[in-house]
This record gives C-alpha cells, structure tokens and sequence, in this order.
C-alpha cells in the first residue's frame, strides 16, 4: 500500500492495531509530483491500493490516475476537499463524508455522490468506533478543522 | 569450436563520437607522415573525406569537419568494455587487437536458436551500443577475423556463418590475397608468382610454400584454416565496471544526457550478465572540462541489472539535477556486483526485453523509482518502536523493515508532526469550539532517562461537530493543552 503526501503522520502503532502489514507500506512524500507518484503505484501492480491527499486535480489528471489504477489492478483513494464534489469527475465511486452527524455521537456520515451502476444520493451512517476499518473514514482535512470531507475514486 | 568474430573498423571514431549524431562531420587523424585521416564518418565520407587524406586537404574539402586526434588507449578501453558486454554470450571471450574480439560460442548455440540467431543478436547488440561491426562465424578463430574484416554483407542476418573447416577453406579461397593482412614483402612476392586469390595460393605444395613463407608464416596459415589448434587467452573480466563516454560536444540540458548514459547502461547490462549479477549503486560522474565534477548515484533496494530499469531511473534523476556546466564526459562506475539468483538459463535472453513479450507482473522497482524522482528520503516505510511516548513509538524506517513495539486499537491513526498548542477556555481546550474530554485520561509520565522526559495526561476529545482528536495538558509548568493526533 503506498500513501502519497498524507496530511500528518501516519501513527504505525494505530496502523497495525488495524491490521495493516507495516512491512508491507510506503510512505511518499512527493509534492508536485504527487499524481506521477501514484500513477507509478498504481501502474506498477505491486500496489494493492494507493492513497492520495491534496494535488490540484482537472479531468485530464483524474482520467489518468483512473486508467492507471484499471491497468494495474490496483485500488486508488483520492482524498479531495468538498468543494471538489461539485465537479464532474471519471472515478466510478465518489464518496462525501461528513463528521459526526450521525444520530447524536460521534460518526461519519456517508454521501454516495457517484457510483458506477448505482443510483447517487444514498446516505449511511457509521458509528465511530475505535475497531473501524481504515478506510472507514481518512479525511482530507487541513487545519483548521472545519468541515472535513473526502471523495474516493477507487 | 566456433568462433564468432567481432570486428570494428570504425572504432577509433566510435570512441570519440558516442553520443555524437550522425550529421556531423567527424574524422580522427593520426601523424604519419603528417597529420592524415586514419576514419571518417558518413557525413565526412560524403563529403569527400577518406582515410590517409592530409588533414589540410580533408578540411578543404569538408568545412565542419571536426578533427579529433586518435586515441589507442580508448580503443583499448573500449574494446575491454565490449568484452565483458560479450561474456553475456558465452564465458570465453578474447581481446583481438587493436579492434577485434573473439568468442568461443559453441556452447551458447543451443541456447540462442543457432547460430543465425546468435549472430544477429550480438549484432543487433553492438549497434545499440553504438557500433558498427562486422562479425564472421568459423570454425577457427583467425579464419573468423578475415572473414569478418572482409565485411561482405553488410545486412543484418547474412553475416557469414561457416559451419566446418572444407567450407572455410573454400570462403578463404574466393578472397583476394591482400585480404589476408600478409606483409608488403610476402605480398609483393606471391603476386610476382602470379598468385591473385587466396586459392592459388592453397593450391601451391605445402613443401615448397614452407620454404617459400618460413615456418612461422606456415604456421599461421595452418592455423587461419582451422588445420591447427589456435588457443587463446581468454579475457577475464575486471572486478568493477568503468564507463566512459567522452561526447564530442557540450551537452547542456540534463535530459540530453539520457542517449549517451543509455549505451553505458546497455554495456554495463552486458557486464553484469556476464557475471549472472546484479548491481544495487551506480555512481555517475558529469564531467564539465575545468571545473568540478557532478556526481550523483542511483540506487535499487535489491540487485538489478536490467538497462531499462535503470534507464527509467536515471530519467528521473536527470529531470531534477541541475548542470553548472555542461558537459564533456559521462563516467559510470559501479564497484558492488552482487551476484544474482538467477535460477535457469532462461532468463538470458531477457538481455534484449524488447524481443521478450511483457507481462504485468509486479514490479519490484517501483521503490527505486520513485526514490530516483523523489528522493530516497522521501520514499519510507514506517516501523512500530517500543516505547511509550507516542512520538517515540514508532520511526521512519526503510520500506519493509520490521520494528518491535506494540500495536494500540485506542490511539489515533495520525500523529501530528508536532504538538500544536491549543487555547484555553473555561479550563477546557478549545478548537472552533469547546472539546469534549469525555471521561477517561490516559497518563504519560516517562522517559526520564533518556533527556524526553514527558508528562502528560492524554484524552480523546471529540469537537462541537463531531470529528475525535488527540489532546493532552501538560502536568508541568503552566499545564497547557496541545492537539497531539487525529483519530479518523
């Protein structure tokens, strides 16, 4: 699993209590070279998935990062502000996540905006517990804390 | 035994003019009797160039002739680079000089797919390194040597392959007398005999032609023929590859580089293939005539010897080096070869991945590539540490690199780079809002031992909207509140 540019550190000892293989991830920090970075991940079939934050991203980028991730049979996550959900883009799956909406606690609520084969509009709710899965939630947040959302082309 | 010849009469040129394209008008001189021209190019040729021409008159007729002087020791160094490069054919290779090698290719045949095959690889080869050659197969290796030198079929594919010793004998008698590289002396006198092929001279009594040449020059002839043994030194390879490209121009742009740096890696292929090894460091040296060099070095996590791989390495490190200068000479040194696994012999023909179909298999070299455009310490791995303190329970390792600590299900799975202090309200921290500490705290209060004494009381906060984070207040000093980490 390869992770490009992601906004803090990664924390292994929460990583592995997840059941991630710690042997088995890269961490790139590669600036503007962030969707070449994923694209060799993504290309190379070494990867199982590749996760990206922030890039400035136009359909033509989105198209390549999307052919990468078919060609090489690899799962790509691209973590974009909300704003971002306004415009059209080719990942099959587009996921809005919000923070703790859910009935009174803590949680994430989930916004189906795009599926291939599916109708949008869905919405879910998840309950924040600490055994979530990993990609239950990863936010594209920057400080300050506002409003966090991500959208997930995979 | 079958020997494949390789010969290369354009190598005094080829040594200065790697790298250099083919529109220049290029010649090499050497002083004999004068300054006169010992090779040209094409471009030079067609402009009326032609070696033993007085440099004056050369330049006369050409105006953009570049007149380089010649280098023997280049030769020689070249033509020991193309040995080792050749050792990925077979292990017994040897040094012809000034411009020939020799390989002892009877067992590679089977392997290759006979000897047509194997003689347009070597062929298809040396071109890529940027040579011209001319090769022979025979079955002795001076008969070899004047049958490539004859260089009769300049195509791909027609190469002459001779397959015994009567078959050879009659090659070598279709041929001219002076084709046998005889002396002035022994030439002058065969031709008075009214000897004109090669053939006539066969056809003489051996007796009588004994007499006539001496021993020493019958020796030579039983030998060419394939009727005596003709061992050879065999060339053992050195311990490191050295390459070297001396680019007959400046080159100013990076990626400009990329062309000549390519043949280096292609020869260095052969050279580690050789070896069935593999390299894990090339060290590069630009070099820009007065003023210091310009190292730099690629890197690979498990040995490699694959001339794309690396090609696509050195592609992305040229993109991001910046030249101070440009540059005259491009050295490629690589001390550590690591000797590879390579299981069957089957994996040789991979030498040439163009002719191999492609698969998508994983690609191992991902890491190395992403380290030669992003830098290797921007590529890593992360690794658990046993140890309390959350900054200190785990580091940045080397992808794949296991550490020993424990895994945590209640800590966040981002850490911030550094504490970030937060304000404080009705003794509470505040951010966009009053946390929620909720009800448990988790005490911290360790590394006295080792100058990162901490004490603190860790809670997880969740803010106003929702989102759960890491805080803690320090026990010391003014107890103030930092943001430590994110939980999702």
């Amino acid at each position: 699993m390869l992770l490009v540019d992601p906004p803090w550190h990664p924390f292994a000892p929460a990583l592995a209590a997840r059941g991630l293989l710690l042997e088995r991830l890269v961490v790139a920090r590669a600036g503007e070279s962030a969707a070449w970075a994923a694209e060799q991940g993504l290309r190379s079939g070494a990867c199982a998935a590749v996760l990206l934050w922030g890039g400035r991203w136009d359909s033509a980028a989105l198209r390549r990062l999307q052919l990468a991730a078919e060609t090489g049979g690899a799962l790509a996550f691209l973590f974009r502000d909300s704003s971002a959900a306004r415009n059209p883009s080719p990942a099959p799956l587009r996921l809005r996540v919000d923070a703790g909406v859910a009935s009174g606690g803590a949680g994430y609520r989930v916004e189906v905006i795009k599926q291939r084969g599916g109708r949008p509009g869905a919405l879910l709710s998840l309950g924040a517990s600490s055994d979530s899965p990993f990609v239950g939630r990863a936010s594209a947040r920057q400080r300050p804390f506002s409003q966090p959302h991500s959208s997930r082309s995979g | 035994m079958r020997w494949l010849a390789v010969h290369l009469p354009a190598l005094p040129l080829e040594v200065l003019g790697l790298g250099c394209a083919d529109s220049t008008p290029l010649a090499v001189s050497i002083s004999r009797r004068g300054e006169r021209i010992l090779r040209c190019n094409p471009a030079a040729a067609a402009c009326g160039v032609r070696p033993g021409l007085g440099v004056g008159a050369a330049r006369a007729l050409c105006a953009g002739l570049r007149v380089l002087p010649h280098r023997p020791d280049a030769e020689r160094e070249a033509l020991e680079r193309l040995a080792a490069w050749s050792l990925g054919f077979t292990p017994q290779v040897s040094l012809a000089p000034p411009r020939a090698l020799l390989l002892e290719v009877a067992g590679s045949l089977g392997l290759f797919g006979g000897p047509g095959a194997l003689i347009v690889r070597v062929g298809q080869g040396l071109t890529a390194l940027g040579y011209r050659p001319r090769l022979a197969l025979a079955p002795a290796p001076l008969g070899a040597l004047v049958l490539a030198r004859q260089g009769w079929s300049p195509g791909e594919g027609l190469w002459p392959l001779v397959p015994d010793a009567p078959t050879l004998r009659a090659a070598l008698g279709g041929l001219p007398l002076a084709s046998l590289g005889l002396t002035r002396r022994e030439l002058d006198d065969l031709t008075r005999m009214g000897l004109r092929l090669v053939l006539d001279l066969l056809r003489l009594p051996r007796q009588g032609l004994r007499e006539r040449l001496g021993p020493k020059r019958m020796d030579w002839l039983e030998r060419l023929l394939g009727e005596s043994p003709d061992p050879r030194p065999w060339f053992e390879p050195p311990p490191a590859y050295r390459g070297r490209i001396e680019l007959p121009g400046e080159i100013e742009r990076a990626e400009s580089l990329l062309f000549p740096c390519r043949r280096l890696l292609l020869e260095l292929a052969g050279f580690l293939m050789g070896r069935r090894a593999g390299a894990c460091r090339l060290d590069w040296w630009l070099a820009h005539g007065d003023r210091t060099e310009t190292p730099f070095s690629l890197g690979a996590a498990r040995p490699q010897w694959d001339p794309d791989l690396w090609l696509g390495l050195l592609r992305e490190r040229l993109g991001r080096l910046e030249l101070p200068a440009p540059v005259r000479e491009v050295r490629l040194v690589v001390t550590d070869i690591d000797t590879l696994d390579l299981g069957s012999p089957e994996v040789w023909p991979d030498l040439f991945p163009r002719l191999a179909g492609t698969g998508r298999a994983p690609d191992p070299a991902i890491l190395d590539r992403l380290r030669a455009r992003l830098g290797s310490e921007s590529v890593r791995g992360l690794a658990l540490v046993a140890d309390h303190r959350p900054e200190r329970a785990w580091r940045w390792c080397e992808p794949g690199e296991s550490g020993t600590g424990i895994p945590r299900a209640d800590r966040p799975l981002w850490l911030l780079p550094e504490p970030q202090p937060l304000e404080e309200r009705e003794g509470r921290p505040w951010l966009g809002g009053l946390l929620d500490l909720g009800d448990e705290r988790e005490r911290i209060d360790t590394g006295w031992w080792d100058d990162g004494e901490v004490a603190r009381d860790y809670f997880l906060a969740t803010t106003p909207q929702g989102e759960r984070l890491w805080v803690y207040q320090e026990l010391k000093g003014p107890r103030a509140w930092y943001l430590h980490g994110v939980f999702d």
